[in-house]
């Protein structure tokens, strides 16, 4: 380090503080590496390639479907003796759904520091009240990862400011990236964490949609 | 909240401006804070400083750009509670010579200022011309003050290659200052 030369870094350090708001703005945001954005041809062939398999998709299940040989009726609106619906803890809160499955030998518990935020999988963690180990449940799939990404972005239901009810547990989702969100906080660069578990009062409730993929993710009890 | 929302409550006067302010960015300012101030508590305090700048600088000021805009004055805060910070510690000499720059006349003001904002200028044209992955990297240390840890991670990328970038690119920053003439 040149001693001599301090002022004038300092100087720089403050003139730095003066660049034009696009470019910290750009900054601001996840990095997303340039190989990951694909050519106008490749977006194209990709979106051709997705319709075709959709097609054929619907065309092989749809007819079976609709002739009964899966034996699934489609339920008749009127019918009021219809079947209860498969996922009964749609309407617990997404903090008890996971808390009640601590306990599960199925789910791995660690020490905060034992987590690796970049191991190119995305988890599902949670902390019960009170206790030290983290809760972890992968998510295994890219297409199910996307699916919550998208989830996240759409919750609106405030928590109303004056709502005392603790919960059970704080929740964290982990992507590939090191990017850590929390299904409670609103969907803004200002809740995003990298590499850390953080403390938080919650923002949005989980959308029931939110917490029915991850019913679906949890091990059976 | 979008930027343009939040800024249109400080325009009306809104007591909720603060509160969304605080909700989207409030976890960013701090962090920029954190980096500059020795304590979490000085982080804070400089936090609620900028809440109370930005609510003073609107109406007035429109930011397109709203974290930005944040981001700036809490760093311009958190830079010189740093710098008080500093000069307390040090006492002796340091003081004598925070005491002396009311003798600087304002004139010398105007002129740093209009120098400042050309090498402000001059950083603009250098940063936009680095490519993407250089300028990420430049920007989240020496704006954001991400420690090297932090921007490897955010880019997935080794340690190693986040400080030779840096070291490339102040030597890069380093000649074009000089060719453009600017004598710091």
């Amino acid at each position: 380090m040149r001693y001599d030369k301090l002022p004038q870094a300092e100087r720089l350090f403050d003139v730095i503080g003066m660049i034009d708001d696009s470019i910290i703005a750009e900054a601001q945001a996840p990095y997303t590496t340039p190989s990951r954005a694909i050519g106008r041809k490749q977006f194209r062939s990709l979106i051709a390639l997705a319709c075709a398999f959709a097609i054929i998709t619907v065309g092989i299940f749809g007819g079976a479907l609709l002739s009964g040989l899966l034996g699934t009726p489609i339920a008749d609106k009127n019918d009021h003796a219809a079947p209860e619906s498969s996922a009964p803890s749609q309407s617990v809160p997404l903090d008890q759904l996971l808390s009640g499955a601590s306990e599960s030998d199925a789910i791995s518990r660690v020490p905060p520091q034992a987590i690796d935020f970049f191991d190119g999988n995305v988890k599902i963690l949670w902390q019960d009240l009170g206790e030290n180990e983290i809760c972890v449940l992968p998510v295994p799939y890219q297409g199910q990862a996307q699916r919550i990404r998208n989830l996240l972005k759409q919750q609106t239901d405030s928590i109303p400011p004056d709502h005392t009810d603790p919960l059970s547990c704080q929740v964290w989702i982990a992507f590939e990236d090191g990017t850590v969100v929390s299904p409670y906080l609103k969907d803004s660069p200002g809740n995003i964490g990298y590499a850390d578990l953080f403390a938080y009062a919650p923002e949005v409730e989980p959308s029931p949609d939110l917490i029915r993929l991850i019913d679906e993710l949890l091990p059976p009890s | 909240m979008e930027d343009h929302q939040i800024v249109d409550l400080y325009w009306a006067r809104s007591e909720h401006a603060i509160a969304q302010t605080e909700q989207k960015y409030g976890r960013m300012l701090t962090g920029i804070s954190a980096a500059l101030v020795p304590t979490y508590q000085d982080a804070e305090e400089c936090v609620s400083d900028t809440y109370l700048a930005a609510w003073n600088s609107m109406p007035e000021e429109r930011p397109t750009y709203l974290g930005a805009f944040l981001s700036k004055i809490v760093r311009r805060i958190s830079i010189d509670k740093f710098r008080a910070l500093r000069a307390n510690k040090r006492g002796g000499a340091q003081t004598l010579i925070d005491e002396l720059t009311d003798c600087i006349p304002s004139d010398c003001d105007v002129q740093a200022e209009y120098d400042n904002r050309r090498l402000a200028g001059a950083l603009d044209t250098f940063l936009r011309d680095l490519d993407e992955e250089k300028r990420y990297i430049f920007v989240r240390r020496y704006y954001y003050s991400d420690s090297i840890l932090e921007i490897a991670r955010r880019m997935r990328v080794s340690e190693g290659k986040v400080k030779t970038v840096l070291f490339r690119t102040r030597n890069a920053l380093r000649k074009y200052l000089e060719e453009e003439g600017f004598a710091l």
